[in-house]
This record gives C-alpha cells, structure tokens and sequence, in this order.
C-alpha cells in the first residue's frame, strides 16, 4: 500500500497545475461561481471558476449574516482530507513551491509563531470585516493582488487613475511574499492563511490521515527535511500544518510513513 | 473508533450546513458576491 501512495504523491505537481487551470477556467465562471473554492482563489480574477471562501465568509460577517454554506463545504473539505487542498489544489501553494525552486540561499524556518494564522482568521476575516463591513483581509491579500490587482489594472486603463496608496501597499506585500517564498518553503500557509487556518482543527480528524509506524521509525529526520511545512512528521503525524502533500511518505527510507483512513 | 466516529460526525455536520445554507439563498449570495469586481481585492478601496 505504501508504493501505492507513494506513487500518488508522484502526481501531485500534476495534479496542482490542473487544479490551478480548472479554478480559473473562465468558461464556468456564471455557474459555478456561487460555490466556494476548496483554496485560496481570488475571485476578482478575471478568469477565476468559483468564490474565494475566505473572500465569501468576509462578506457575510461584514452582513452579519452566519456563512453557513461557505463554512459547510469548507468542513467537508476539511473532514475528509484535512488540510490536503492547500498540498493538493492550491494556485498559491503550487505558486510558493515554484518560487522556491529558484537558486538562491534558503533559510529554513522553525514552526514558531504558527498561531498567527489563526490571529489573522480571527481579525482580518471576522472581527474587523464585523465592525467595519469591509473584507479587510481581502485588502490585504497577496494572492488577490496576483490573481486580480495585477491582471485587472493591466486590461482596465480605466480604473488606473483610482490607483492608490493601498494598491501600492498590496504590491509591496506581494514583494515581500515572493522574496520570502524564494528562501523558505511556504511562508504564506505557515504563517499566515486563515484558510488553512479553517482546516488545520480537521487534520487529526479527516478521513484520509497519516500514520506512523513508530517501531520501524528510524528517527532519521529525512521526513523533516523533505516536508515543505518542516514538520517532524514521527513526532506528529497529525500535525495541523500538514497539507498531505505524501512528500514525506515518498522519502521514508524506512517505509513507515503510510496513509490511514 | 473515536476519530472514525467524530469523523462520520463531521461530514454529517458539514452536509447539514451546507443543505441549511442552500435552504436559505446562501448559494445566490456567494454567487453575486463572486460575480461583482471586487475592489478590495484589486486594491482600490
């Protein structure tokens, strides 16, 4: 079964690009709109296939109105594979990974401070929107800025004289995204997405989960080294930053990192 | 057997939510939220 899985994981950059295709197919978009993403997908793109559910949840606070549908499907998604869209179907995911590859100096990171993903879903997605009514992590979103602010300006000449300081601020913010996506592997989903802040809780709980075979273990740390969310996978497999992306069931020398449903 | 259970628990919840949400209009909000330019995410206002 292990080969099986490992086999699965071969296929997963794949599987991102298709995924990043199909949620900005366009042709789509006036039918399947009305149904939230399972990733952070800006849906201001011109050609973005469904709704942003971060985007979505921040207008129905702003409402106060209880999202109730939004949260659903983005439970569902969660109970049954846990953080595995952002690993799996995630245009910003698949975008941190590619920028990583490029050859400069890395600098790995420990997982300190990861509760700021739920400080960020706490404030800019449900407290301000609540009392300001406006999506405020939305105003602030590096991938809003690469998927919309970018593109819309560029085909609009018409919108450019409402260019301001906080246009100029969303695109700095991406600057520094992509300058830290360069030397550590997925900033944004570790230190910042309330979405995979929403799915993280599911993780020890969906259906599909990593296990571990603690008496073959060889505690060599190679499942740490591959991991792009740096987790010591022996020592938590049900970590609530992993994104199933079966890296490090791929690289155990010892084949004791399997799927378990 | 306690996760397989809160598990099954889970998908039921999510599918209720989503069947209330859906009862409710929800879908035709996220729909028209999605559909309108949204400025905030280009960074206009």
């Amino acid at each position: 079964m292990r080969s099986a899985w490992a086999r699965l994981g071969q296929r997963r950059s794949g599987v991102q690009f298709l995924s990043a295709l199909a949620l900005n197919s366009h042709l789509t978009k006036y039918l399947t709109r009305g149904i939230p993403c399972p990733a952070l997908n800006c849906y201001a793109c011109p050609v973005a296939a469904f709704a942003c559910p971060i985007g979505s949840i921040q207008h129905f606070v702003g409402r106060m109105k209880f999202p109730l549908y939004v949260l659903g499907i983005v439970a569902l998604v969660g109970a049954l594979i846990g953080r595995g869209s952002c690993g799996w179907f995630c245009p910003f995911g698949l975008l941190q990974e590619l920028i990583y590859k490029l050859p400069v100096p890395k600098l790995r990171m420990r997982n300190r401070y990861n509760w700021t993903r739920y400080l960020l879903l706490a404030v800019l997605v449900v407290l301000i929107p609540l009392v300001t009514r406006e999506p405020w992590f939305c105003k602030l979103c590096p991938a809003g800025t690469l998927e919309a602010g970018i593109p819309v300006i560029l085909l609009n000449a018409e919108l450019r004289h409402l260019l301001g300081a906080l246009y100029w601020l969303k695109l700095a913010l991406l600057g520094a995204f992509v300058l830290w996506m360069s030397v550590t592997p997925r900033p944004f989903c570790r230190w910042v997405c309330p979405l995979g802040a929403l799915w993280s809780p599911f993780n020890p709980v969906s259906y599909f989960r990593l296990a571990v075979r603690q008496e073959a273990c060889l505690r060599c740390n190679r499942c740490q080294e591959v991991c792009p969310m740096g987790i010591r996978v022996y020592e938590d497999p049900s970590s609530g930053l992993c994104i199933r992306c079966l890296e490090c069931v791929r690289a155990c020398p010892a084949g004791c990192i399997t799927v378990e449903t | 057997m306690k996760t397989h259970m809160l598990n099954r628990l889970l998908i039921l919840l999510a599918l209720a939510a989503i069947v209330a949400g859906l009862l409710l209009g929800q879908w035709r909000i996220v729909l028209h939220n999605a559909i309108l330019l949204c400025y905030s995410c280009i960074g206009l206002g």
